[in-house]
């Protein structure tokens, strides 16, 4: 029964269209050669030889390239277990005040916004006036700082539609304030901190600045975009194609799974 | 004044046994006094409402009974002993959440079987009460859902089993109805009060809405400013109000101001008009009579005289038709004041009155109360 309606080609909806495109070829074709460089039997970017895995099976024998990724998980997994534990708990204290003020809303804020090289430097000059030795720990807690404010962030979203009553509801039902927790509120807002703990682990496995300045002298502290970076300067290799693309599929893959958790939280 | 409902209540029903005793409980947020120097019984099997406009204590109260607010004086006995060291998960009293407070994770049965579980109730037992009071809430069908897959009254029933099936010795709630819109909350009213019959607990109803506690409640304990006005049974706070506050809250009334007389009340400009003191009124005080809409009898003035104790000359200055009746609008005196009249739509000559007719009202004086004023000024 309904007649179709031709659509009218607009000549502004077909710029903004075309420009958008524009957009997404400059931002991912580099990429994409990238990865397809990384199946290169040949070692050259110039020409194509052939499909081939050597590139990874290489990457998988190079022992300073797997003590890095191995540093790299290291620092990830706890820095976000630290920052995820402690950002709910700010976002909490932050949702439950009864005066908001709006200065301690952006000191919030602040470590996503201030530049990294900027942090590196404060949290290097830090450690050195506390004469704190430099290695896997200190990128730890250096993670851990600027990754509190991100979880801190993506869990509040989840608490503004947290009804607090809840906790009251399983208190008056005659659980203790443990069991509350337990059963009732972290549940409640488990999406949140999820999607949070996710993000952190992303932000922390690529994170090459703050690394860099306070990982201190030794070679034991060297996490993978840090290996990467000495690596390319004797030229970008087909192995460092090769280590980027898992990197990245790695950060793709998590940041994917944190939004989707996040939208369903949002939409419930 | 505020205990005086009280006490005359336990004289009058020392049949029933008291379940819940406040005695003098007093709360200040620092400067305010939330809750001032309330005491109550409140008795087995009975339902129960804290009716009052928004800000009048009632919901602090309610929270302190269940124990999220501390008292800053008096007791609360729950059969005779203080519950006042008990944390509210040890308390057996439940409080119903005005937003329901339903656990969004989980289903109807594990919202419902969460206290349970608490006490320790496992196994067959869990699952055979748990079924009994899904059944009761005619919730059976649903138990697999999570709640926002319910209606609003499917969810308000989820919080009322999860409540119940703990079979508290008192159940608190909180604006019940408030959430539901006007077709449901009718019917609700109606379903509350069949629950309570069934399960045999007793019901503490915080509401503002006056026409749902007269519905609902065999008492009604009428709060302003922290204090309990009046408490009696719905009958004898819309027939025997003890002020003005009360009388107005309660449905509609007309007040008409002036001084006390020996026969009655001098209003300027109408004269003496009678009614039923209670002796709280001396001559020269400042008081009221209030007279309710339905007890005023309208007649066209061209028709022979009322004979009622009190006849008054008026104009109808408005007609509003309500479908079963019709609220008819005069105007009186001098200063033209506007008194309400209630009559069946299906009373004799009630479609022939017009807008602008003279007209005559007639009340009779046992039907008019005189009443103290305490105006807030």
């Amino acid at each position: 029964m309904s007649a179709r309606i031709p659509r009218r080609r607009d000549p502004a909806k077909l710029f903004l269209g075309g420009h958008l495109w524009l957009v997404y070829i400059f931002l991912y074709v580099p990429i994409l050669v990238l990865m397809a460089l990384s199946f290169n039997d040949l070692g050259l970017p110039t020409a194509w030889g052939g499909f081939s895995l050597k590139w990874y099976s290489e990457l998988a024998q190079n022992d300073a390239v797997l003590r890095a990724a191995l540093n790299t998980v290291i620092v990830a997994v706890i820095s976000t277990i630290l920052a995820t534990l402690l950002g709910t708990l700010l976002a909490f204290g932050v949702e439950r005040r009864q005066r908001r003020s709006n200065s301690m809303e952006a000191l919030l804020f602040a470590p996503m916004i201030i530049p990294d090289i900027v942090l590196a430097i404060a949290l290097l000059s830090f450690f050195t006036t506390l004469n704190f030795t430099l290695g896997l720990h200190s990128i730890i807690l250096s993670h851990v700082v600027f990754n509190i404010a991100f979880v801190c962030a993506v869990v509040r979203t989840r608490l503004r539609n947290f009804d607090f009553s809840i906790v009251e509801a399983s208190i008056d039902l005659g659980a203790g304030e443990v069991t509350t927790f337990r059963r009732v509120t972290l549940p409640a807002i488990f999406p949140g901190v999820l999607a949070g703990g996710l993000l952190a682990f992303t932000l922390s496995v690529d994170e090459f600045i703050i690394a860099y300045f306070t990982a201190g002298a030794g070679q034991g502290s060297t996490t993978l975009p840090m290996q990467i970076y000495s690596m390319i300067r004797f030229g970008v290799t087909p192995e460092i194609n090769a280590m980027a693309t898992i990197v990245m599929l790695v950060s793709f893959t998590l940041v994917f799974i944190s939004q989707r958790i996040d939208r369903k939280a949002i939409s419930q | 004044m505020s205990t005086d409902g009280a006490n005359m209540l336990t004289e009058a029903g020392e049949e029933a046994a008291t379940v819940i005793r406040l005695e003098n409980i007093t709360k200040r947020f620092g400067a305010i006094t939330a809750v001032n120097d309330i005491s109550l019984n409140l008795k087995e099997n009975e339902f129960f409402a804290l009716l009052g406009p928004s800000g009048c204590g009632k919901t602090t109260l309610l929270r302190m009974i269940a124990g999220f607010e501390s008292l800053n004086e008096g007791r609360i006995l729950l059969d005779g002993k203080d519950i006042a060291p008990l944390r509210p998960n040890r308390r057996p009293i439940n409080l119903m959440f005005q937003s329901f407070a339903l656990f969004p994770h989980m289903s109807v049965r594990a919202n419902v079987s969460y206290g349970l579980e608490m006490e320790g109730v496992r196994g067959s037992e869990l699952k055979s009460r748990v079924d009994r009071i899904l059944e009761t809430t005619q919730l059976t069908d649903y138990a697999s859902r999570k709640p926002d897959q319910l209606s609003g009254g499917q969810r308000q029933r989820v919080a009322l089993a999860r409540a119940l099936v703990k079979e508290p010795r008192v159940l608190l709630l909180d604006e019940p109805l408030a959430a539901l819109d006007k077709k449901l909350r009718e019917h609700m009213q109606l379903e509350l009060k069949r629950l309570q019959h069934e399960v045999g607990i007793t019901f503490v109803v915080v509401t503002h809405d006056q026409e749902e506690a007269l519905v609902m409640a065999d008492r009604i304990a009428l709060m302003r400013d922290g204090e309990v006005k009046q408490c009696a049974s719905p009958a004898e706070l819309y027939e025997h109000p003890n002020s003005r506050f009360v009388a107005d809250f309660i449905g509609v009334m007309n007040f008409l101001d002036g001084e006390v007389s020996v026969e009655g009340v001098s209003v300027p400009g109408l004269g003496v008009l009678t009614g039923r003191s209670k002796g709280d009124t001396r001559t020269g005080d400042r008081a009221c009579l209030a007279v309710r809409p339905e007890r005023l009898t309208v007649a066209p003035a061209a028709a022979e005289r009322l004979s009622h104790d009190n006849v008054l000359d008026g104009r109808l200055t408005d007609i509003a038709y309500h479908g079963q009746d019709i609220g008819l609008h005069i105007a009186v005196g001098d200063t033209a004041q506007i008194l309400i009249a209630r009559l069946s739509a299906a009373a004799e000559g009630a479609a022939d009155f017009r807008v602008g007719d003279k007209v005559q009202i007639g009340w009779q004086a046992q039907n008019a109360l005189i009443l103290p004023d305490d105006k807030k000024t």
